[in-house]
């Protein structure tokens, strides 16, 4: 048992997460991240806490980061790829991994063999470029993810355009999830108690209307439900997602929607419109998934088993993915004892 | 439709009762998108979503008896935009279908039963029909380099049959010159039925299938008549 190795493709939460609890039952495993830092997405989320922690899981990543890297048994390739994987025989594969991909002088090839794989590549976000919301064209139109990634590093928001603080803001909910003309059925999960949360964050510390256009909010997990009613308190809810996006000649973003309580059309200005996107599946897995035996369902999400591991099988938030890495430690802990 | 204090009987609540729709109503997630991006919205204080909740809760009578289908321009913005594919369009149109015929609101009807009747929304005699679209030609031909025009009405073999909208023989003939101006110019083959040319159908806006079938049908017996294998049809 104690010489058997396991690959895990992906240092996200979830493969972070299955390395320590392998590591915790005795097993090696060896991480192999594309990127140059581990992490994955949750690594780049702002705290969400203003007087108190509102319990959005972000910190969590860095304190697994932290005892991944203390860990012996537990090795990690960053800036590298798996290139070739096969099956010598049951639960034994030989493997290429391609290192320091992104420099031609430095990039070298290792091989070795492991004893299982775990599939934990993660999500892709949705990229809200073709929706008619003026994203990647008008500078004040950001996503939720470049909001965490700004609120990350800096306390107030200001407008990208010109540096000055906005005085509205909107949120426009379900960019790309719940969606039939994209094939995307399903809700993203993560998108809601995030934008939310950081609303809050930002009115905590700047003076700014925000309003938030949603279809109805989904709130997974009781932490959530008893925050929402304190979350929503200050904001302006409105239950209608807008249909497009339009710059005026002084910068201001305009949105038109239907406001259900007045039963009026309405145009409103805003200075900067924050598109809540959602949870893709990562497609980009090459020959991995067929060398291992994995199934794609039909939304292009890995179906759950034992190999795989995280958001890579669907929407899910940092804790849920923990558990989820969890639950794979302890099958391939048990298929390879056998 | 009530008021904002009235109480909704909500032992109509029935899905059932529009189970016989072939739409996909009820994928609705209520969103608001059409809403938000019907040119509509707001008059009446109509908007498509309430329409399709409607439905969907199968509010059939409340539905048919609204004023709210009417209000619909029938222009497709809400259904081109909807995430799950909603025909909102066909929907309202099904819907509109249900009136009893003396409750269409506005013209629709009366224009629509004339047309059943004599060929068009006016009840214009043949006749007259010819008499209007020579005195257009006359007035052409009186423009320089269009001397020698003539409208060809009931030409067999012709390339184009063209129908004519009853504004245009009516209190827009002034529009009728550019159309046929422009064959004049293309060297274009064409030609006007005498008989059932009426190019509106608002049979389309009241939901009426049978008689716009009746309509449509009638332009084809036309074409028949005349040898055409090309329709133009710009209502
Ligand atoms: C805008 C936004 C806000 C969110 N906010 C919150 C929040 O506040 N709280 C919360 O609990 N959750 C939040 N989430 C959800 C959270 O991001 C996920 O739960 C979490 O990132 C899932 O972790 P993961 O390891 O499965 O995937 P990822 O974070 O995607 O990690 C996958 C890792 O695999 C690597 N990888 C991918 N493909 C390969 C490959 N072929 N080879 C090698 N490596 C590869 C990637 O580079 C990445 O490092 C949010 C999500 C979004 C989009
Ligand atoms: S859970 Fe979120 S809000 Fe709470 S301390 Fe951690 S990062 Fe901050
Ligand atoms: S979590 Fe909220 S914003 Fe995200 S897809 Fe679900 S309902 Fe939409
Ligand atoms: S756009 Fe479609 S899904 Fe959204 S409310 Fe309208 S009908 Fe329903
Ligand atoms: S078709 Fe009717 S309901 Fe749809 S956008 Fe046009 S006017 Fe509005």
């Amino acid at each position: 048992m104690k010489r058997n190795k396991v690959l895990i493709i992906g240092g996200g939460i979830a493969g972070l997460s299955a390395a320590l609890e392998l590591s915790k039952l005795g097993l090696e495993s060896i991480i192999v991240e594309k990127e140059k830092n581990i992490g994955g997405y949750a690594s780049q989320f702002a705290c969400k806490a203003n007087i108190k922690c509102v319990k959005c899981g972000a910190c969590i990543v860095h304190e697994k980061i932290q005892s991944v890297i203390n860990r012996e048994n537990i090795s990690i390739y960053t800036k590298s790829s798996l290139k070739d994987i096969k099956k010598v025989e049951e639960k034994k594969y030989n493997v290429v991994i391609e290192k320091n991909m992104d420099c031609d002088s430095e990039k070298a090839e290792i091989s070795f063999s492991i004893n299982a794989v775990v599939m934990a590549a993660g999500f892709i976000p949705f990229n809200p470029k073709d929706k008619p919301y003026g994203y990647q064209k008008f500078k004040d139109v950001i996503t939720n993810l470049d909001l965490e990634r700004i609120l990350k590093s800096e306390n107030i928001l200001k407008r990208l355009s010109d540096n000055t603080l906005p005085e509205k803001i909107a949120f426009i909910q379900c960019v790309g999830s719940r969606d039939s003309t994209l094939n995307h059925l399903w809700c993203s999960k993560v998108c809601c108690p995030s934008a939310l949360r950081m609303a809050n964050l930002i009115k905590a510390h700047q003076n700014v209307d925000i309003t938030f256009f949603y279809i109805d909010i989904q709130s997974f997990g009781k932490d959530f439900l008893n925050l929402y009613p304190e979350l929503k308190k200050n904001m302006k809810m409105i239950r209608s997602i807008p249909s497009d996006v339009i710059e005026d000649e002084n910068g201001k973003l305009k949105i038109t929607y239907f406001d259900n309580t007045n039963k009026k059309s309405i145009d409103e200005f805003f200075d900067i419109i924050v598109l809540s996107i959602g949870i893709t599946p990562n497609k980009d897995l090459n020959n991995i998934v067929d060398a291992i035996g994995l199934q794609i369902n039909d939304f292009g999400f890995l179906n759950k088993s034992i190999f795989v591991t995280g958001s890579i099988t669907g929407p899910m938030n940092i804790s849920e993915t923990i558990g989820s890495a969890g639950i794979t430690a302890l099958g391939i802990y048990n298929y390879l004892k056998v | 439709m009530n008021n904002n204090n009235e109480i909704i009987d909500i032992s109509n609540l029935d899905s059932i009762l529009f189970k016989s729709f072939s739409f996909f109503h009820n994928f609705c997630i209520t969103c608001g998108l059409c809403s938000s991006t019907c040119p509509a919205s707001g008059i009446e204080e109509f908007d498509p979503r309430k329409i399709v909740r409607l439905v969907s809760l199968g509010l059939e009578d409340e539905a048919v008896q609204s004023k709210w289908p009417w209000v619909c321009t029938m222009c497709g913005k809400c259904e081109n935009l909807c995430p799950m594919g909603v025909d909102i369009t066909g929907i309202i149109r099904k819907i509109r279908g249900l009136r009893e015929k003396n409750k269409i609101p506005g013209i629709l009807q009366n224009g629509l039963e004339a047309a059943i009747k004599t060929g068009n929304n006016l009840s214009l005699p043949k006749e007259d029909f010819i008499y209007i679209l020579e005195d257009v030609a006359n007035e052409i031909k009186e423009e320089k380099g269009f001397e020698d025009f003539e409208v060809p009405i009931d030409k067999k073999g012709a390339n184009i049959l063209l129908t004519i909208h009853n504004k245009l023989v009516n209190t827009h003939t002034e529009d009728l010159k550019h159309w046929f101006k422009i064959f004049y110019a293309a060297n274009e083959s064409w030609t006007i039925s005498s008989e059932n040319w009426e190019g509106t159908n608002w049979a389309y806006f009241t939901g009426d299938d049978d008689s716009m079938k009746i309509l449509c049908g009638r332009i084809i017996e036309q074409m028949k008549r005349l040898e055409i294998k090309s329709l133009l049809w710009p209502e």
